[in-house]
């Protein structure tokens, strides 16, 4: 049952009030209260971090997706406890850095990331970021679902039971059509991300080699950095860390969730909550896999379910079996991360309404995006004889060459007194988006010599 | 009234939840700009670029698509049993 009311309410700017802007508004309200508690009580901090927990931790753990996961299996695999495990977790500390900017931005314009950019930039620039956007979305989101299909083929699922299943997960989510209600299930989802973790334990990893490699960056791996498998991996981990995708959602999922200028503070925590957990997670990975690196086993044509399958005689059935489903975990909540970036990308450049807080029948566009571009790319997944191992191979390799340009926007943009004001980057931050935008683009030109000229380096395969 | 983009113009179509929510409050609780009427307008106009940053824009943009060029390479290497992988 419905009621109208007539809005007489002083300075609404075009004399218009939406329910996204009323579901935007009772998220406020809760933040107001809390922020009325005790100001030195625990419980007000607690309360607070509970209501901003979101943006930060979404991106982060979505980002920990199906082929970032495989990434850092071939990894533990191919190389053990070593120069990796710290490599890794700097990766993690550039993502830091970037992501931060994307909440001070969001904070700031109430705007999405591709919004911003078409509105700064013009078009021509703004479609270059979103066809970049929306191809590294899409192939993405396939590889999403081959984890779906493979973290359940452990458990004997046919494809079809689990990439369906996935899809009407997604859809069920999303149908909520309350951006704070679809955050908490999601949050709720992706923290089994941390099934790794008892994964790793299961593999009784020696403490002491882990703690001398993140001291020491050894041992090395063997033949050193530069042979062409060694570059495809330290690229592939950099691409599981730090991607656009993460860019475009963080700071629409910021605007969305009506992040103010005040509460940059608050959403620095959730980004750094997500990076501590984030990066957690993939270490244990590392770690849960490397037992097949000990044994000499080679795992590097491995897709995930035979991962776990090799997993069982050396970290037992509990902890492959904790492998799969963290695998599973780690396609669905990305599916469903990703899927709202597209959706948000597509709003914010045609102006059409694009907030988890509007109704199905007020966000077609919107909803049309996210659920049309799962359906393709679960469709893709269930057609036999379609290579899909290239997929997995390449995707996040591609998130790397794509970034820099992404990264000269957001450059510009969070240094852009006249959208930031006093938000702009520190010079702290300048030379950190710089030293990390240069690793990227050197990671690139190394994996675009050693593929072109394979024995350049000295190395082959 | 309701718009072609779903604002609803003039009135607030209310669910029953929303009762609580006076159109007032809604106001006070977001920032002018935060309002989804706001939005619709363009932010600040495009951005005056200097020579030096269009020459790197583009400069990324052949990187971007030379790198294309490269992951087609690498995958017809890994099709064919090539070097790479």
């Amino acid at each position: 049952m419905k009621d109208t009311v007539q809005n007489s309410g002083s300075g609404d700017p075009g004399g218009s009030i939406t329910h996204e802007d009323i579901d935007r508004a009772r998220d406020r309200l809760a933040v107001a209260r809390a922020r009325e508690l005790s100001a030195t009580g625990r419980r007000r901090w607690l309360r607070l971090l509970w209501l901003f927990l979101g943006p930060g931790v979404l991106v982060f753990l979505g980002e920990n997706d199906a082929p970032s996961m495989l990434s850092y299996s071939a990894t533990g695999a191919k190389f053990g406890i070593g120069f990796f495990v710290p490599f890794i977790l700097l990766t993690f500390l550039m993502a830091y850095v970037v992501q931060e900017m994307t909440v001070r931005l969001g904070a700031v314009t109430h705007r999405g990331h591709a919004e911003v950019i078409f509105d700064r930039f013009g078009r021509f620039w703004g479609w270059f970021a979103v066809s970049d956007l929306a191809l590294g979305n899409f192939l993405t989101l396939v590889t999403e679902f081959i984890g779906v299909r493979a973290g359940l083929s452990f458990f004997g699922f046919p494809p079809v039971v689990s990439v369906g299943g996935a899809m009407i997960i997604v859809f069920v989510v999303v149908a909520t059509h309350r951006y704070w209600t679809w955050e908490r299930i999601v949050l709720g989802l992706a923290i089994f991300n941390g099934l790794f973790v008892p994964a790793a334990l299961l593999a009784h990893p020696q403490w002491g080699a882990i703690g001398h490699a993140l001291l020491t960056w050894t041992p090395s791996p063997r033949g050193g950095l530069l042979k062409p498998d060694t570059i495809l991996i330290l690229v592939a981990d950099i691409g599981a860390t730090v991607t656009p995708w993460m860019l475009f959602f963080q700071q629409s999922a910021v605007a969305d969730k009506g992040l103010q200028p005040r509460d940059i503070r608050n959403g620095r925590i959730d980004t750094l909550v997500g990076t501590f957990l984030a990066a957690a997670f993939g270490i244990a990975t590392v770690v849960a896999a490397a037992p097949l690196f000990a044994k000499g086993i080679d795992a590097s044509s491995y897709q995930a379910g035979e991962f776990a399958q090799a997993l069982v005689p050396l970290i037992g059935h509990v902890g492959a079996t904790l492998f799969a489903l963290g695998i599973f975990e780690a396609g669905l909540v990305a599916a469903i991360t990703i899927s709202a970036s597209s959706a948000y990308a597509f709003g914010e450049v045609t102006k059409a309404p694009h907030s988890l807080n509007r109704p199905l029948r007020e966000g077609k566009g919107f909803y049309g995006i996210l659920m049309g571009s799962v359906l393709v790319a679960g469709a893709l997944v269930l057609i036999p004889n379609v290579p899909l191992e290239y997929f997995v191979l390449i995707v996040n390799v591609i998130a790397v060459l794509a970034l820099p340009p992404a990264l000269l926007f957001l450059v510009l943009l969070s240094n852009d007194r006249a959208v930031m004001g006093e938000h702009t980057n520190t010079p702290l931050s300048n030379v950190a988006i710089f030293a990390v935008t240069a690793i990227l683009v050197i990671a690139g030109l190394g994996f675009g010599l050693t593929t072109i000229f394979p024995h350049l380096l000295g190395g082959g395969s | 009234m309701k718009a072609q983009d779903g604002s609803l113009t003039g009135k607030i179509e209310l669910e029953p939840g929303d009762l609580d929510m006076k159109p007032e409050m809604v106001l006070s609780l977001l920032e002018e700009d935060q309002l989804f009427a706001a939005k619709q307008r363009a932010l600040l106009g495009p951005a005056k670029l200097s020579r030096g940053t269009r020459v790197l824009m583009w400069c990324l943009r052949g990187y971007v698509i030379l790198m294309l060029v490269v992951v087609v390479v690498a995958i017809v290497n890994a099709t064919h049993g090539g070097g790479g992988q």
